[in-house]
């Protein structure tokens, strides 16, 4: 029947949107992408310092003068975002600072594989057991950042401080 | 008449959406407050741990000489140690 | 780091701790450590960094490193049952868990008082610190 058919073709990309919209979806990304910013961020702080500053020296794009301070910025931004995302709080602002930070770790990544720089393990975990190449942090990050947009879009969810606190009740 | 029981009507919802926005504002104050807490507790945990890492390192340099091959004298006022791999 | 100590002789005092990162590094540390032994042990540590090309690709070095030894004019035989016995490794695997409780990760790392250098750096980088690390140690203590 027409009808049916003309319900059955465009249900499909309706219900891919509904599945990726699903709160339970959000609720998911969110916790995965905030714990993972939370053991990146935790797992540079319980480094030397100049253990960050090695790792981040491995980056020849990135300027000497700035490498300090981004070893001591880096890991507080991790796990303050990371955090706030993870329990939901001021839930889209600390999304859009995790996708600020994915894109530049994409385009870091792009711009060394690009250049040929050979580099063993990204230090994105410092020494807590993952060694990523350029490439496979590339691929990471890309996926995250399409990962958040349901985050981004639903603003608010369950499981979260921000609904519980802007619920009407 | 009628505009007597218009404005009965009107008051107890005005007075309604005030004590509403009294919740809502408490509401999201008690969010705030919440995740303020949760996030200065993330950062005081990770200030703590920075603390007692770098507290000990001073402590864990001391000594260790013996045993091992040295140049200069022995009680300089600096010390270099170095961590070396033959490859 | 000689240039380095040359400069500051008598106020710097240098100590190696060997950081084993695999077994052809384990094997050269035992030699040099056995070439101590017949007090030898800086020509041989020298010599192990002049000549890194010609042994740390060979899976098990010894027998080059051996040559090295004839070089020196050493006892290659009590090199060699030195080696053999495993009786460095005690302190090479002590030395493996002094680095790893002060977080070395990667070599060399260096320390400078309490000021940590990781990776090689030019000799004048290292000079600013040691010097640094001598006026502060002169300042008087309040």
């Amino acid at each position: 029947m027409p009808n049916a058919q003309l319900h059955k073709v465009s249900a499909s990309p309706h219900s891919w949107r509904r599945l990726v919209m699903a709160p339970w979806v959000a609720v998911c990304i969110r916790l995965v992408v905030g714990a993972l910013f939370v053991l990146a961020g935790f797992s540079k702080l319980v480094l030397p310092h100049a253990e960050v500053v090695a790792y981040i020296q491995q980056y020849p794009v990135i300027p000497s003068a700035l490498v300090p301070l981004i070893a001591t910025v880096l890991p507080w931004l991790e796990v303050v975002s990371g955090t706030a995302l993870l329990i939901g709080f001021c839930t889209t602002p600390a999304a859009l600072l995790i996708a600020a930070q994915l894109l530049s770790f994409s385009l870091l990544m792009l711009v060394i594989i690009l250049r040929g720089v050979a580099i063993e393990d990204c230090g994105c975990f410092g020494n807590w057991g993952w060694h990523e190449t350029p490439l496979q942090v590339l691929i990471r990050d890309l996926i995250m950042l399409v990962m958040l947009w349901p985050v981004v879009q639903r603003q608010r969810d369950v499981w979260s401080v921000d609904a519980w606190s802007q619920d009407a009740g | 008449m009628a505009k007597k029981s218009r404005s009965r009507e009107r008051t107890p919802s005005m007075r309604q959406q005030r004590q509403e926005a009294e919740r809502r504002r408490g509401r999201r104050r008690r969010g705030m407050l919440l995740g303020g807490l949760v996030l200065v507790l993330v950062v005081g945990i990770g200030l703590t741990v920075r603390y007692v890492q770098q507290r000990n390192l001073p402590i864990r340099l001391q000594g260790a000489v013996d045993n091992h091959y040295t140049l200069g004298p022995p009680g300089a006022a600096v010390v270099v140690k170095e961590f070396s791999d033959y490859t | 780091m000689e240039g380095a100590l040359k400069r500051f002789e008598g106020k710097v005092q240098f100590v190696l701790y060997p950081f084993v990162l695999n077994s052809r590094s384990e094997v050269a540390t035992e030699a040099a450590l056995c070439a101590g032994e017949q007090g030898r042990f800086w020509d041989f540590h020298r010599l192990l960094f002049r000549r890194q090309a010609q042994w740390s690709h060979i899976v098990n070095p010894l027998d080059r490193l051996l040559e090295f030894a004839t070089d020196l004019h050493l006892d290659t035989a009590a090199l060699a049952s030195c080696v053999k016995s495993d009786r460095m490794l005690k302190l090479i695997k002590a030395d493996l868990a002094y680095g790893a409780s002060l977080q070395v990760q990667s070599t060399p790392t260096l320390f400078v008082n309490n000021e940590r250098i990781i990776g090689a750096r030019p000799e004048v980088e290292l000079v600013r610190v040691i010097q640094q690390e001598l006026t502060r140690a002169q300042r008087p203590t309040p």
